[in-house]
């Protein structure tokens, strides 16, 4: 038998590398063909919306013969999507639709070739709310990027309660406490009867804490948002309300009536606990019905739901939130941002809109259906709070699109609020408003850096577009747009 | 002798004559080392693409201010060092890395070879299963340990607080109490890789002449005596090696304290990987340059450890030469 010789096996294993790659360059060269022509019929859609997923999926297939197109719609998880998008950017890769993930200002994201124009039939535009589309946020230079998916008036922290816990606790979940000490002694009666009493997400990176804590701390009488007094235009998070809203947190962690490793969980930590009927109550957004759904479908039979909370009966829950933000893009790169366009349109149907009601999660732009939906009765009270007490807030990239640049050289500004909480509770820190006056002197000069910096970079911005004098609480602000 | 045979022992002859051609024929020195360089040509194109060329680049992008999302990088020399360094948060990282290593080297240097001591022994029974069932959390996924301890460590329904709470300490919550949450990933780390260091020890331990000890038994030597003169001094070399390659993987740890605790609570768990990730990926923009920077002072002390390296590999050899 003659034996192979390591330079023959050499050779042949060259050969067949070199046979391989001419096999995949080949290959290649089809499947570029393929994908050329389905450049003009293949679009293609990548969302990071996990409740969304089963409706996003049977849409695609849904508008792949409306639109005579393959809609290949792509489901990211949230936490991996940004990394994707980037990628993707880079290697010119990116789908024709995709979700607001990747968090640059518009302009940013303008120059930076991300965004191509929406174009959207007239009968689509007059569906939508006449504050849906914003310069600055949406559109540039009066031309629509962004096309924005939810209402504006939905909230991070309406009180979810398990009827059973409840029940078994002898409360009404059908009457959950508004105001601190109905909700703490509520709390003190599910401890009494051996059920874990509450559960928040104040671990991993703190943001959804930090986000409650903005809430509560307006609904406690803070008048602006994360930590910017609308009225004077400076950062204030040593306020009166932060100091009492965090207070009344640790009262309720020194009682033990928040449920143990809490501190340490980030949001589907939190909500899988929920979910699985481990804890009676959980401070999460109005959608947790369908977070909740997908991670344990009985707990939705189970739900209902509160207010936000406030420090006295009296006090009426105002919160206040900025304009939808953009909810899709059509990205630079599409060979088809027609059809790209008639998809993102076809999101404000009655159909689709029933389905993003239905899936509970962030509620859609027109509120109005919500009533005659299917969604289950705590959602709907969900929405009828936030409809009547979630108001629009002043912004200063309203009144000054500029203000984008300042956004763009905005860096994020450690320990947040979320962090705070997380020391507070756990005993890292001992001067609660010592360290909130900290972070607001750091937002503040983190600001003034980025004003300086947009400044020098030829935008005509200051300090003034911050302030808004004429802003009422309780009602929408229609000062400056 | 056949016709065939003759025919095989010409081919033959002639084989060998052209191979001595071959061996006479004088080849300079690409011819040398061309195979060496085709064999070696993949790890060099991998290696440069996945190692040294990201080394580069973070240097690069250490002087500039970039978001990775735009191609904007506006080159901003050492500010983003001078940021890094005026960060309290970066030094309380520094400052977590360091100790976290301090907790976990001398106890998984000590305990493992105390194990492998005990599982050198060649009187144990099932010494392979035993060897095996230490190197098992070796090859688990670090991220899947990280994620299957939080629910080990729950301090509400977990194992390991249910026992706790028949003994009558309930709710110890061991990743979020800031005190116990450093020392719980410590221990969790030295469980997970035990088996890796327990490997070197016991490899270094087969390097003893069984003579040795047999001489010395002979001579009246207790177990005490037989570790304090003949293990210990012979493995000496050893230890040196050990120690710097374990301070140097307890660096790299990124993926266990991750899924653990995030960095929580209250940064008391964030190490120098950490604060990375959250400035490079975490943040609503991200901030490469910023992150960037802070990877290549980490780097530096990475580099420092690594030269101690070198010199643990200097002095082991130089030991080494003088027992023989």
């Amino acid at each position: 038998m003659t034996g192979m010789t390591r330079r023959s096996l050499l050779g042949a294993s060259v050969l067949a590398v070199a046979g391989a790659a001419v096999g995949c360059s080949s290959s290649t060269d089809e499947s570029g063909s393929t994908s050329g022509g389905g450049a003009t019929g293949t679009l293609a859609w990548w969302d990071h919306f996990s409740s969304f997923k089963r409706l996003n999926d049977d849409w695609a297939k849904n508008q792949s013969s409306a639109l005579k197109a393959n809609v290949a719609h792509t489901y990211y998880d949230a936490s991996k999507a940004p990394q994707a998008f980037q990628l993707a950017h880079q290697a010119n890769k990116m789908p024709d639709i995709y979700s607001n993930v990747v968090g640059l200002p518009l302009s940013a994201l303008v120059s930076g070739k991300w965004v191509h124009e929406i174009t959207l039939p007239a009968d689509v535009k007059s569906k939508l709310p006449k504050d849906a589309f914003t310069e600055g946020i949406t559109q540039l230079d009066g031309k629509l990027y962004g096309f924005p998916m939810f209402s504006l008036r939905q909230s991070s922290t309406l009180v979810w309660v398990n009827k059973d816990h409840w029940g078994k606790a002898g409360l009404d979940p059908n009457n959950v406490p508004k105001d601190y000490p109905g909700f703490k002694d509520a709390l003190g009666k599910l401890k009494g009867a051996g059920l874990q009493p509450l559960t928040l997400a104040i671990g991993a990176d703190g943001g959804r804490i930090r986000d409650q804590i903005d809430d509560m701390a307006q609904t406690a009488g803070f008048p602006g948002y994360q930590g910017l007094q609308f009225t004077t235009g400076e950062y204030a998070y040593h306020h009166d309300a932060y100091v009492t809203v965090i207070e009344f947190l640790k009262e309720l962690n020194d009682a033990k009536l928040i449920m143990p490793g809490s501190n340490n969980f980030g949001v589907v930590d939190a909500r899988t606990r929920f979910a699985s009927g481990a804890v009676g109550t959980f401070i999460d957004g109005i959608w947790c019905a369908g977070g909740s759904k997908a991670l344990a479908p009985p707990i939705v039979d189970k739900l209902a739901s509160g207010w936000v909370l406030a420090p006295t009966a009296d006090v009426q829950p105002f919160c206040y939130r900025g304009r939808p933000s953009s909810g899709y893009f059509v990205s630079a790169d599409s060979k088809n941002p027609d059809a790209a366009g008639k998809l993102l349109a076809s999101f404000m149907s009655d159909e689709y809109q029933n389905g993003m009601i239905e899936a509970m999660d962030q509620p859609p732009l027109n509120l109005d259906l919500v009533a005659s939906s299917k969604a289950i009765d705590a959602y709907k009270k969900g929405v009828d709070f936030c409809k009547a007490n979630v108001f629009l807030m002043p912004q200063a990239i309203v009144k000054n699109p500029a203000q984008a640049k300042v956004d763009a050289y905005r860096k994020p500004v450690t320990p947040h609020v979320g962090n705070i909480v997380q020391g507070y509770l756990g005993g890292s820190i001992s001067d609660l408003k010592a360290e909130l006056k900290k972070l607001s002197d750091a937002t503040t000069a983190d600001r003034a850096q980025a004003l300086q910096k947009a400044k020098a970079a030829g935008a005509k911005v200051s300090e003034d577009d911050y302030v808004f004098t004429d802003w009422k609480p309780g009602q929408d602000y229609e000062g400056a747009k | 002798m056949t016709s065939r045979s003759v025919q095989l022992s010409r081919r033959q002859d002639r084989r060998s004559r052209s191979a001595t051609a071959a061996v006479d024929r004088p080849r300079h020195g690409w011819q040398k080392t061309t195979w060496i360089w085709v064999f070696l040509l993949p790890t060099v194109v991998l290696y440069g693409l996945y190692t040294i060329y990201p080394i580069i680049a973070s240097y690069w992008y250490s002087l500039v201010e970039w978001n990775g999302f735009d191609s904007g990088q506006k080159f901003v020399g050492l500010s983003n060092y001078r940021e890094v360094f005026a960060d309290p948060l970066f030094w309380n990282s520094f400052k977590v890395t360091l100790l976290f290593m301090l907790l976990v080297v001398p106890a998984r240097v000590l305990l493992t070879l105390l194990m492998a001591m005990i599982l050198n022994s060649p009187k144990l029974p099932l010494i392979g299963v035993l060897r095996s069932a230490f190197f098992i959390p070796v090859v688990t996924t670090t991220a899947i340990i990280g994620v299957v301890m939080r629910f080990v460590l729950d301090p509400a329904s977990g194992p390991v607080s249910s026992v706790l709470a028949k003994l009558g300490f309930g709710g110890v919550d061991f990743l979020g109490d800031q005190h116990l949450a450093l020392p719980a990933a410590a221990v969790l780390y030295i469980w997970k890789f035990f088996g890796v260091t327990m490997i070197y020890w016991l490899a270094a331990l087969q390097t003893i002449p069984y003579e040795l000890y047999e001489a010395a038994r002979i001579d009246g030597a207790g177990t005490w005596q037989l570790f304090r003169h003949i293990t210990l001094p012979m493995l000496k070399p050893f230890l040196i090696i050990i120690t710097v390659l374990t301070i140097e993987e307890t660096f790299h740890n990124f993926d266990l304290m991750y899924t653990l605790t995030a960095g929580g609570p209250y940064f008391h768990t964030e190490i120098i990987e950490i604060y990375i990730y959250r400035w490079a990926f975490a943040a609503p923009i991200p901030q490469l340059g910023h992150a960037s920077a802070a990877a290549v002072v980490f780097g530096l002390l990475v580099a420092i450890v690594g030269a101690l390296q070198l010199w643990a590999l200097y002095t082991g050899r130089r030991l080494r030469g003088e027992q023989r």
